[in-house]
């Protein structure tokens, strides 16, 4: 009978992706977002006093 | 999946904008009858003599609602100054004999394309007296800058 020496190998945790910050890309975001958000609202409160 | 912190605010905010935007412009159309200036009504704009507008003008509907029958040429508007009271609503009705041009009313939500062939219509209430200019914003050949009409508004 052959004894098997190959030694299991343990499963090798996967490596922990280190997560970037997006702090920046949130400000500038929320930056772009709140710009339209404002001007929707003043173009259509604009539209609403001219009628 | 997994997002990030940050990814949900943003997309929580995009996605809440995009529907308080369209919910405004429903409720606005489906529940206040707003709409954009347009009409179904076409016409023959080689024979516009024989159509409705044979004789563009003003006329009176009701006691304060008036519909003005215009026609935009190159370079002007027919008739070229149009009366009305104060207070009244007036309906346009507008079709070129031509080219492609506008009608627009600096200061208010009147502006609207006028294409031959097709009759644009839209209404507005003028409250305030005074002399009100009408212009042609779409480019319709080299006496563009020139192209206006008048209405008065008389108190």
């Amino acid at each position: 009978m052959q004894h098997s020496d190959v030694e299991t190998k343990e499963a090798t945790p996967l490596k922990e992706t280190k997560e970037h910050s997006l702090k920046g890309t949130l400000y500038f975001v929320m930056f772009i977002g709140s710009f339209i958000f404002i001007s929707w609202f003043v173009i259509y409160f604009l539209f609403l006093s001219r009628i | 999946m997994h997002l990030h912190k940050y990814e949900k605010i943003w997309m929580t905010f995009g996605i809440g904008s995009l529907v308080l935007f369209l919910a405004v412009l429903g409720v606005s159309a489906f529940a206040f009858g707003a709409q954009p200036p347009s009409h179904m009504h076409s016409v023959d704009s080689q024979n516009l003599e024989e159509s409705v507008f044979s004789a563009p003008g003003v006329e009176q509907i009701d006691e304060t609602t008036y519909r003005a029958r215009l026609v935009a040429m190159a370079f002007g508007y027919d008739p070229g100054t149009i009366e009305v009271p104060v207070g009244s609503t007036v309906i346009f009705e507008i079709t070129s004999s031509d080219v492609v041009h506008s009608f627009a009313i600096p200061g208010t939500n009147v502006n609207l394309m006028v294409t031959p062939g097709h009759v644009n219509m839209t209404e507005h209430t003028f409250t305030e007296p005074g002399e009100y200019l009408v212009l042609c914003n779409e480019y319709c050949g080299t006496g563009h800058q020139h192209m206006q009409m008048k209405i008065e508004v008389t108190p």
